[in-house]
C-alpha cells in the first residue's frame, strides 16, 4: 500500500520549519576560485610536466642556469636567479631575463555606472599579467542561486582575450581572482608579449555571474605597455639552501629529493611577511607505491616554541601543475618576527593505489534478505592486505565487511558487468591512517543481481602519515624589534571561557542593573515562542507576544521588534503594541536613534537602510548603493548613522550624514563577513574581525578606528555580533556551544575596561537587548 | 537539463576546470547542508570547501551511474561524520537557533513552523536525515534512494510517513 503523499501546504511548512541559509557569495565566489585554481594544477593525465607556457620558460631558464652553475659554479648561480626572477605584489613571480613593461597606471572604464578598473598590467619574459577589479555591480544584474527544479538563471562566465596589435589574440592560460557582494577582482595570464609589441587590448565578454544582458557586455580596455619605471616594486626572490630535516614514522625513501622530500626552495621578503614556495617530492611509501598528493589542509607552519604559524596560499604566484613527481606549495606568512627557525610540516600524505582484484561469489539462488556469507578471503592490490571479511544479504543489494592493512582509506566495490549505483556505507578513517575497518554496500533499484557474480574491487586510497617536515629561517633577518610578533591577546579566548562558563554567578553582580529582551520559550512551555523580558537578576520574566529581535528603546520604556509584516513597537507599561506603516516583511534589525524618537532598520528586499519615526510617520530611504550594507548604529547627535560597506578588502565603515547624505570613511576591517554595533553613547563600535587564519575576534573601537581593543579572539567559531549595556561599559556575547542539543550559545557578559568575564544563565533563548 | 547531467560530468572528468559547473549547481544545496547540520556558517563553509575539494580530487575515478548528487553527498556525509567524531552531533535547527537575523525573524512569525520546528527537532537521527536531504539539500528521491542505500519506493514511503506523523502531532498539538 503507497503511503499519501502530503499536502502542499503541509509540504511547504515543513520546509520553512527546517529551512537553512544560503552561503554567502562571498564565499560561493571565493570557493570557486580556488577549486579553479586547484583544477588548473590538477591536469588531466595526458598533460605533461611545466605543459603551461609560463613553465616552458621557467624550464628553460632553468635549464640555461644548470649549465650555468656547472660552469661557473653555485655561489654565482644564487646571484644569477635573484637577477633573473623577481616578485611583483599582485603580479607574481616575473622573469626579468627581459627589461619589464607596464602600464603607466591604473585604467577605469565606466560603463552604466559599473566601473571596470585595470589596476596592473605587467609584460615580462615569462608571460603577461593583467589585475583588473569590477566594482558597482547592481544588485539586479547579478544572477542568483537556483535549487533543484527551478530553472538555474542563466550567469555569465567571461572569456578574457587579449588582443596585440600584431593581429594575434592570447587566451588566458593562469590566474584566477575572488568576489563580493557588488563585484570581483581577477588576475589574468596570458602568453608573454612580444617584444616589438606594446599595444594590446584586453577583451571581456561579460561580468562574473550577471545575467547575460543585465550589465554591459563586450568590454574593450586599451593597454600601452612601457618600459616599467626604476621605482616599480619588484622583489628579489632568494634560492634557498635545502636545510630539511628528514623525518617521517613509516621511513620513507626520499626518491627524487636530495634530502627530504619536503622543501622550501624560494623566498620573498614582503613589506609585512614572507612568501615561501616549496615543493613536495615524490615519495615511495611502504608497499612500492609512489605519491606526491596531500590533503591540502595538512600543511602546518610553526615557529620554534611550536606556537602555529598563520599562513594563507600566496594565490598570485603561478604554481607548476601537480606531477607524479612533484607537487609545490607557496604560502604568505604574515608578520616577520618569530622564534627562528620555522618549521614547515606535511602531517600526512594520500595516494590511489593502481591496479584491482576480483573474485568469484556465489550466492546461490533466491539469497534471503539476512542472509549471511563469512568468506574471509586475503587479496592484495599494490601489496596492501585487504580481506573480505563477510558479505551480507540487504532487502536491495549488498554489504561489504572488510579489514584492510590501516593505512587504507577507502576501496571500491563493483559488481562485474552489474551496472548499478555503488554507495559506501562507510569507511575506515579517523586517526592518521585509518582503523583498518571498512565497510561498502551495493545498492540497486530493481532486481538485486544474485547467482554466480564475480565481484571487482578497486580505487584503493591510503593515507599515509607522516610528518615531513622542513626548517626555514630568511638568509637576513629583518632589522629592529627582533622580539618575535606578540599574538594578540583577548580579554576572552575559547579556553578561557571553557574554564569559567561553568562558573555561572547565584546572582548578577552589584551594580548590574536593568532588563534583557530576547527571543525565547514562554515560560513553563516549550513550544511557545516569542519576545521575553526579564531583568538582569533573573525575576520579572515576562512573556511578551510573537516577534523577533526585540531591542529596547534608550529609555527602557519600548522594545521594537521584527513582526510577521513589518517592524512593530511595544509599549512596555500598556501593552500596546504598534506596526510602523510603511514597513514591511524583510525589515530587520531596528536600531533606535539616541533619543529614541527613531529607528533605523535594514530592508533586506534591496538591502539599503531606512529610518523610521517611531510612530510610523517619516519613513525614508537613507542609502542607495549597490554595496552590501551592514547598520551599525547612530552617532551621540543623532546626525549621522554608522555604516559599513562589503567590498574585495574588507568592510569599510563609514559615517552618513542624514541631512546632506555625505559620507565619511572611518576605517576598514579586513574580513568581509564583519558585523559591527555602536554603543548607546554613539562614541564606540565593537565589531568581528578574522584575526589570523581562522581566529575570529571581536574588537572595540572609537568609530575612527583609534584605541581598538581585542575583547574575545575564538578559534575557528563564528562570532555574531554583541550587545552593550545601557552605560557602555559592558558587552554580552555569544560563544558557540558545541555539545548543545539545540545548538543555542552561551551567553556571558565582558566588562570591557577590566576584562572580567561573567557567565550568564541560560534563560531560553538568545538575548537581542540590555535595557536599562 | 537534469540535475545529473553526464555531459556536465564527462567535462568535468576530462578537463577538470570544467568541474565549476557542477560547482554552482551544487553549492547552495550542500552548503545548507552542513549549515543545517552544524549551525554555524563558518563550520559550514568549511565543510563546503573540503567536501567539494575531496571531488574535484576524486572526479576522475567517479564512474557515472546517473547518480552524481547522490556521490557527492556522500562525501558530504563523510565530512560531516569526520566532523562530528570530535564533537557530538547536533540536530537539526530550526531558524531561531540559527544566528541568521533575517530568518530568525522570518521563523518568529509563524508559531505553526515553530513548533513544527520543535517536532523536527525531536525526531531521531536518521529521520532528521530524511528531512535534510529533502528539504534543506533538495534532493530527488532517487538520489536519497542511492544515498542511503535503498530503493527509492522505500525511502519515499518512509518519508510520506514521517511527514504523516508529523503532521498528526502538529494537529494533536492545536486540540
Amino acid at each position: 500500500m503507497s503511503e499519501p503523499e502530503p499536502s502542499p501546504e503541509f509540504d511547504e511548512k515543513v520546509h520553512r520549519a527546517v529551512i537553512a541559509p544560503d552561503a554567502d557569495k562571498a564565499f560561493v565566489n571565493g570557493l570557486r576560485t580556488r577549486l579553479i585554481t586547484q583544477a588548473s594544477q590538477q591536469v588531466p593525465h595526458y598533460r605533461r610536466f611545466f605543459s603551461r607556457p609560463v613553465w616552458q620558460w621557467a624550464l628553460a631558464a632553468l635549464v640555461i642556469l644548470l649549465l650555468v652553475f656547472l660552469a661557473i659554479g653555485p655561489l654565482r648561480v644564487v646571484g644569477a636567479m635573484q637577477r633573473l626572477f623577481g616578485y611583483v605584489p599582485g603580479v607574481g613571480l616575473v622573469d626579468q631575463s627581459a627589461p619589464l613593461r607596464a602600464i603607466t597606471g591604473p585604467i577605469t572604464v565606466d560603463r552604466e555606472g559599473i566601473t571596470l578598473t585595470i589596476e596592473q598590467a605587467v609584460a615580462s619574459a615569462d608571460k603577461t599579467v593583467i589585475v583588473y577589479r569590477v566594482d558597482n555591480i547592481p544588485a539586479s544584474a547579478v544572477a542568483g542561486d537556483f535549487r533543484e527544479g527551478e530553472t538555474p538563471t542563466p550567469r555569465c562566465s567571461p572569456v578574457d582575450n587579449l588582443h596585440l596589435s600584431n593581429g594575434a589574440t592570447f587566451g588566458v592560460i593562469g590566474g584566477g581572482g575572488g568576489g563580493w557582494y557588488s563585484g570581483y577582482e581577477y588576475r589574468d595570464v596570458f602568453n608573454p608579449l612580444p617584444a616589438d609589441v606594446d599595444d594590446a587590448t584586453l577583451l571581456i565578454s561579460c561580468l562574473l555571474d550577471t545575467i547575460p544582458g543585465a550589465a554591459p557586455e563586450n568590454w574593450e580596455v586599451p593597454l600601452h605597455f612601457v618600459i616599467a619605471p626604476p621605482e616599480m616594486t619588484v622583489m628579489p626572490v632568494f634560492e634557498v639552501t635545502p636545510t630539511s630535516i628528514p623525518t617521517g614514522e613509516t621511513g620513507n625513501e626520499v626518491s627524487l629529493a636530495p634530502t627530504s622530500p619536503l622543501t622550501v626552495e624560494r623566498s620573498i621578503e614582503l613589506e609585512d611577511g614572507y612568501i615561501l614556495i616549496g615543493r613536495f617530492y615524490s615519495i615511495t611509501l611502504p608497499n612500492g607505491l609512489v605519491t606526491s598528493q596531500w590533503p591540502w589542509s595538512t600543511l602546518k607552519i610553526t615557529d620554534t616554541n611550536g606556537q602555529e604559524v598563520h599562513a594563507d596560499n600566496a594565490t598570485d604566484v603561478d604554481l607548476p601543475e601537480v606531477t607524479p613527481n612533484t607537487s609545490w606549495w607557496a604560502y604568505r606568512i604574515k608578520g616577520k618576527y618569530f622564534t627562528w627557525p620555522l618549521m614547515i610540516t606535511l602531517v600526512s600524505v594520500e595516494a590511489a593505489v593502481p591496479g584491482s582484484v576480483s573474485f568469484a561469489f556465489d550466492t546461490g539462488p533466491n539469497p534471503k534478505p539476512g542472509a549471511q556469507w563469512d568468506l574471509n578471503q586475503d587479496f592484495t592490490i599494490g601489496d596492501y592486505n585487504i580481506r573480505v571479511v563477510s558479505i551480507y544479504r540487504n532487502p536491495d543489494g549488498y554489504s561489504f565487511t572488510f579489514k584492510t592493512d590501516p593505512i587504507v582509506q577507502s576501496l571500491g566495490v563493483e559488481i562485474k558487468g552489474v551496472n548499478e549505483y555503488i554507495a559506501p556505507a562507510g569507511g575506515g578513517g579517523g586517526g592518521g591512517g585509518g582503523s583498518g575497518n571498512y565497510n561498502a554496500s551495493l545498492a540497486y533499484a530493481d532486481k538485486v543481481p544474485s547467482g554466480k557474480l564475480t565481484i571487482v574491487l578497486d580505487d584503493l586510497m591510503v593515507n599515509a602519515p607522516g610528518p615531513w617536515s622542513v626548517q626555514w629561517t630568511p638568509s637576513v633577518l629583518p632589522p629592529g624589534n627582533m622580539t618575535p610578533t606578540p599574538e594578540p591577546q583577548a580579554c576572552l579566548t575559547d579556553k578561557e571561557w571553557a574554564q569559567v562558563k561553568e562558573n555561572v554567578p547565584a546572582g548578577i553582580p552589584i551594580g548590574l542593573t536593568g532588563q534583557f529582551a530576547f527571543t525565547g520559550t514562554k515560560e513553563g512551555t516549550t513550544d511557545t515562542w516569542g519576545l521575553t523580558t526579564v531583568n538582569l537578576d533573573g525575576s520579572t520574566r515576562q512573556f511578551r507576544g510573537d516577534g523577533a529581535e526585540p531591542v529596547f528603546s534608550p529609555d527602557g520604556t519600548t522594545l521594537a521588534y521584527t513582526g510577521n509584516d513589518g517592524l512593530y513597537v511595544l509599549d512596555l507599561s500598556t501593552g500596546v503594541t504598534t506596526r510602523l506603516q510603511g514597513t514591511e516583511g524583510g525589515d530587520y534589525r531596528p536600531n533606535w536613534s539616541p533619543d529614541g524618537r527613531r529607528l533605523a532598520f535594514v530592508r533586506s528586499v534591496v538591502n539599503e537602510v531606512f529610518i523610521i519615526n517611531a510612530d510610523g510617520s517619516g519613513l525614508t530611504q537613507v542609502t542607495n548603493s549597490p554595496q552590501y550594507e551592514i547598520l551599525g548604529g547612530w552617532t551621540a547627535d543623532e546626525t549621522q548613522i554608522v555604516l559599513a560597506s562589503v567590498g574585495a578588502d574588507g568592510v569599510q565603515v563609514r559615517l552618513h550624514n542624514l541631512a546632506s547624505a555625505v559620507e565619511q570613511p572611518m576605517f576598514p576591517i579586513s574580513s568581509n563577513k564583519a558585523d559591527l554595533v555602536v554603543s548607546p553613547d554613539g562614541q564606540w563600535v565593537a565589531f568581528t574581525d578574522r584575526v589570523t587564519g581562522m581566529s575570529n575576534g571581536l574588537f572595540v573601537a572609537h568609530l575612527d578606528g583609534t584605541e581598538r581593543k581585542l575583547v574575545m579572539l575564538l578559534e575557528g567559531m563564528a562570532l555574531y555580533f554583541p550587545i552593550w549595556s545601557p552605560d557602555g561599559e559592558w558587552l554580552i556575547v555569544s560563544i558557540p556551544n558545541m555539545e548543545a542539543r539545540d545548538g543555542r550559545s552561551y551567553q556571558g557578559l565582558i566588562e570591557i575596561d577590566t576584562c572580567r568575564v561573567i557567565p550568564l544563565p541560560d534563560y531560553g533563548g538568545q538575548i537581542y537587548s540590555w535595557g536599562k | 537539463m537534469e540535475i545529473d547531467d553526464p555531459a556536465l560530468i564527462a567535462a568535468a572528468q576530462r578537463d577538470p576546470k570544467e568541474f565549476a559547473s557542477l560547482y554552482d549547481r551544487f553549492i547552495q544545496p550542500v552548503y545548507r547542508y552542513f549549515h543545517s547540520r552544524v549551525n554555524n556558517p563558518i563550520e559550514a563553509e568549511d565543510l563546503t570547501a573540503q567536501t567539494f575539494l575531496a571531488a574535484l580530487e576524486a572526479l576522475p575515478r567517479y564512474h557515472h551511474r546517473g547518480h552524481f548528487s547522490a556521490w557527492l553527498f556522500t562525501i558530504a556525509r563523510s565530512k560531516a561524520m569526520d566532523f562530528f567524531r570530535q564533537r557530538e552531533s547536533l540536530p537539526l535547527e530550526d531558524a531561531h537557533a540559527a544566528g541568521n537575523l533575517d530568518l530568525l525573524a522570518q521563523a518568529a512569525r509563524d508559531e505553526e513552523i515553530r513548533l513544527l520546528a520543535e517536532l523536527v527537532r525531536a525526531l531521531d537521527v536518521e529521520e532528521q536525515e530524511l528531512i535534510r536531504l529533502r528539504y534543506v539539500a533538495d534532493l530527488p528521491f532517487a538520489e536519497m534512494a542511492a544515498l542511503l542505500n535503498k530503493k527509492e519506493d522505500t525511502v519515499k514511503k518512509s518519508f510520506y510517513r514521517l511527514l504523516a506523523r508529523l503532521q498528526s502531532q502538529l494537529e494533536a498539538s492545536h486540540e
